[in-house]
């Protein structure tokens, strides 16, 4: 019996297994192996303090031809095979997106525990086992890392850190919530969102999310030459995007149409392409449909989601 | 005879002669190429016997008519100078061996002070006294920038010598020989023999030139003027073989400070662990008080992955001090440059890329990339440390200016890395008297030698705290001003290099406080005027009662119904 294991989301008999999904697209190799040193490290500590058991590493490439050679696979193996771990590798042939590759490597696998990581990343040695504490609570869906250095902005409660949404970069969560949601909407939410929108699907379920301040990632982010987080041009046109979608799915049909209007007359031609492309796919009856009651849930002001704490746009 | 020099107790014989009575116990000195046995005398009245050992014929002949102990001894057959030297001694008890002005004149010195170190082993001789000239005396040093090598007769660059040394190199051959260092009494010259034409203006001692030359060697090692090195050294041990030096270090060596008391440590720890170039070393100085802050500290790098944590090198210190650390540092670093991290730091991933790729084409300057600042708060005991309260700003000038920064620093510590050869060779080192800007100090004195060359990039996040943690607001102002002072102080005190374009800089600046200056003075006569004038005398009891302050607010709104409210500022 895991001494840890109380009555929480993942709770069963011994120390669970933990899935660690890394979804590729272009990656180099180096930033990879940094990142898969990374993992080895939280994996040896989770691990050596009781809380896994087993650890396997999949990564699942979208790339349009594969991103690692056979080498650089087995090396990665070897890598892992000192904390006990091991390692798959699947090629795609397709883009599936961040969301739809992390499905499909989701279901590739049975382990309780599911780790969904960016491969842009470079979680902190306690990074696993502090968000792994975070679930054991009872209705805790998923816990998220603190970013470094660009921490995000948004806002959780500072005594339970409970958060209305959790970004996908650095996210642990139990099968058992992210199967009852039916994981990521890589449909409508391909690249960009995805996380606001299982989040905010996730509290509909009646999960909680949380936020762990003290468990850390790094995430290659990098300021404009203004010294602001800076976007690029496919980043801002989708998540824009994404922006409209969510406020349809979750009952803002205000705010739907004052940033749909704003998009249009914008003078950035990537705000301006969403909101032509929203058209396109309204058009074409494809796009996701309200669900009721999620305004109760849905948080999106004129420019963000949810609360935040602090703006780097100020 | 060439090297007929009389004894003086302020000559090179006079110091190797000193060096014998205060340390060599009384008994038999054998002085190996002895010339005209200029410390015979003085040896003899010291109360020890003088043996003279030369090759040259007549120099014995000579000697040995002025009733000396003279052999002759051909150091050059090196394999034969043992049994040599064995006979000498004929059983005597020899207390030490000099070689005055000897080494320079073998081409192999090596074998010979091997050769030498096996006769003294197996006699059991304890001292070896040498007397050697320095050939980076500054005067040699400023007559090659002019393009000048004067080989004479004799001096330093006697036409005879063969092999010439530094303070490293005859460091370095002894201890290969197997000869450990004694006491030392160096002959110091401040204008050597060398010192000619004597206005040359790298060598003449007023030249402004001359006097930045100066300060370059005096940075370097204390042997600017050392004529002669004149010392005394222990039989050792011969080494297995040289250290090698040619395993080349990292790029980059990052000298982490911190207390341990600090939980942020591990956020900086995994901005390192996390950079895109791996061609550097973290040098941990740990520097508490308590050892369970120290072990704090350890214990946030410890589950870090060993690719990583086998490039941390860990120094505990207990000082409590800033600077102790960074010196310990520079002294450990193994990397081309260094830079200073704190354990409240932040970094991009391509902070040591971009220091590196910018070193590939500036190397030997001063790398200085940007930060942004971010204003952050401890948020006490919940489920964080701390947390930011405010998003990037970007305060600091892109390009480096060196006046500026002599106002205002534009560079924070983790925006600098310094070329670690500059540190040494110029010997420059941080002020333990500074409380503050030591980190400024140093990267001014190194600039001010080394010139700066801008990345451009924004590689960091400097963490301004909101509360006590920040020393801006725990150190009182003075302290700054101080710190300040003292640094100006000290770039005042040499001359100084400045970039291309610092003269057009200045006409500019000195253009501009001329006119402001002007335009000052036009103001004040103006006002001078107005207050001089009858209608302001006439007005000055108005003026008085307009300062009541109910009086004023009803003045404005007068105002305003007069001539209608005025336009807001922008």
């Amino acid at each position: 019996m895991s001494a840890r294991a109380k009555n929480g989301a993942y709770r069963c008999g011994v120390s669970p297994t933990i899935r660690i999904q890394l979804v590729l697209y272009q990656n180099e190799f180096d930033s990879l192996r940094r990142t898969v040193c990374a993992v080895r490290a939280c994996v040896a500590h989770a691990r050596s303090s009781g809380r896994i058991s087993d650890a396997v590493i999949a990564i699942g490439d979208c790339s349009p031809e594969p991103a690692l050679s056979t080498e650089q696979v087995d090396d990665l193996r070897e890598v892992v095979s000192s904390c006990g771990a091991t390692l798959t590798h699947r090629f795609f042939a397709a883009n599936l997106g961040s969301a739809g590759g992390s499905n499909a490597l989701a279901a590739d696998g049975q382990e309780p525990l599911v780790w969904i990581l960016n491969p842009d990343t470079y979680p902190a040695p306690t990074c696993l086992s502090m968000l792994l504490d975070a679930l054991q609570e009872t209705g805790v869906a998923a816990a998220e890392a603190r970013q470094l250095p660009i921490e995000h902005p948004k806002g959780y409660d500072p005594v339970t850190g409970e958060a209305t949404w959790i970004t996908g970069a650095c996210i642990v969560t139990s099968r058992a919530a992210f199967e009852a949601v039916g994981g990521f909407d890589d449909r409508h939410f391909p690249l960009y969102c995805d996380d606001v929108d299982l989040s905010w699907r996730w509290r509909m379920a009646g999960f909680t999310l949380r936020t762990v301040p003290r468990a850390t990632v790094f995430h290659d982010k990098r300021p404009g030459p203004d010294g602001r987080p800076a976007g690029g041009e496919v980043e801002i046109e989708s998540s824009s995007l994404a922006r409209l979608k969510l406020a349809r799915r979750f009952g803002r049909p205000d705010a739907e149409a004052r940033d749909h209007a704003a998009f249009a007359a914008s003078p950035l031609g990537a705000l301006q392409r969403a909101a032509a492309r929203y058209d396109e796919l309204a058009a074409a009856g494809d796009l996701p449909q309200p669900l009721p009651g999620a305004e109760a849930v849905a948080a999106i002001d004129v420019k963000y989601y949810g609360p935040h704490r602090f703006r780097y746009d100020q | 005879m060439k090297y007929d020099f009389d004894y003086r107790p302020d000559t090179p014989y006079g110091h190797m002669v000193q060096l014998v009575r205060d340390h060599v116990e009384p008994g038999v000195i054998i002085d190996l190429g002895c010339g005209n046995a200029a410390i015979a005398a003085p040896l003899r009245d010291l109360g020890f016997t003088y043996v003279g050992v030369d090759v040259d014929p007549t120099s014995l002949a000579a000697l040995s008519e002025r009733g000396e102990e003279v052999h002759c001894v051909d150091l050059r057959a090196a394999n034969l100078l043992a049994d040599a030297l064995e006979r000498v001694a004929g059983g005597r008890r020899i207390v030490a061996i000099t070689a005055l002005d000897v080494i320079e004149h073998l081409d192999r010195p090596l074998d010979v002070l091997r050769a030498i170190h096996g006769a003294m082993a197996s006699a059991s001789i304890p001292w070896l006294g040498i007397s050697i000239p320095n050939v980076t005396h500054f005067d040699l040093a400023a007559k090659q920038l002019s393009g000048r090598w004067d080989v004479t007769p004799v001096g330093l660059l006697d036409e005879t010598h063969v092999s010439l040394f530094s303070a490293r190199r005859l460091q370095q051959d002894m201890a290969r020989s197997g000869f450990l260092a004694g006491p030392v009494h160096d002959f110091e010259r401040r204008s050597s023999d060398q010192a000619y034409p004597a206005d040359l203006p790298t060598l003449a001692p007023a030249s402004m030139l001359s006097r930045l030359l100066r300060e370059v060697r005096m940075s370097a090692d204390e042997h600017a003027f050392t004529n002669q090195f004149v010392r005394l050294f222990r039989l050792g041990e011969i080494p297995a073989s040289a250290p090698d030096a040619t395993e080349p270090g990292p790029f980059l060596s990052v000298i982490l400070r911190t207390r341990g008391t600090r939980p942020t440590l591990s956020d900086t720890l995994t901005c390192l662990a996390a950079q895109t170039d791996d061609d550097f070393e973290v040098l941990l100085m740990i520097d508490a008080i308590d050892d369970a802050d120290a072990e704090q500290a350890l214990q946030q790098l410890e589950p870090f992955d060993v690719s990583f944590r086998s490039r941390v090198r860990v120094e505990r210190l207990r000082g409590h001090d800033r600077v102790p650390p960074l010196n310990r540092g520079v002294e450990m670093a193994l990397g081309r440059y260094v830079v200073i991290l704190d354990d409240d730091d932040l970094v991009f991933a391509n902070w040591v890329e971009d220091f590196h790729a910018t070193a590939t084409h500036a190397a030997g300057a001063v790398l200085r990339s940007r930060a942004v600042t971010q204003e952050v708060r401890r948020t006490g005991k919940g489920i964080s440390d701390l947390e930011p309260v405010s998003g990037f700003r970007l305060p600091y000038e892109a390009r480096f200016d060196f006046m500026q920064h002599l106002r205002n620093s534009q560079s924070p510590p983790h925006t600098i890395a310094l070329p670690l050869e500059a540190l040494r060779s110029l010997g420059i080192r941080f002020d333990p008297e500074l409380e503050v800007l030591e980190d400024l100090d140093v990267f001014l004195r190194t600039a001010a030698w080394c010139g700066v060359v801008d990345t451009l990039a924004i590689t960091a996040v400097y963490r301004r705290w909101t509360d006590d943690e920040a020393s801006v607001n725990a150190i009182p102002w003075s302290t700054w001003e101080r710190a300040k002072a003292r640094i100006i102080h000290r770039l005042d005190a040499t001359p100084m290099l400045m970039p291309e374009g610092t003269s057009s800089r200045l006409f500019f600046l000195l253009f501009d406080v001329e006119t402001l200056r002007e335009r000052a003075e036009l103001a004040e006569a103006k006002v001078e005027a107005l207050e001089r004038s009858r209608s302001w005398r006439i007005t000055r009891p108005l003026r008085a009662v307009s300062k009541i302050p109910g009086v004023r607010r009803v003045g404005r709104r007068v105002a305003n119904v007069v001539r209608g409210p005025s336009k807001p500022s922008r």
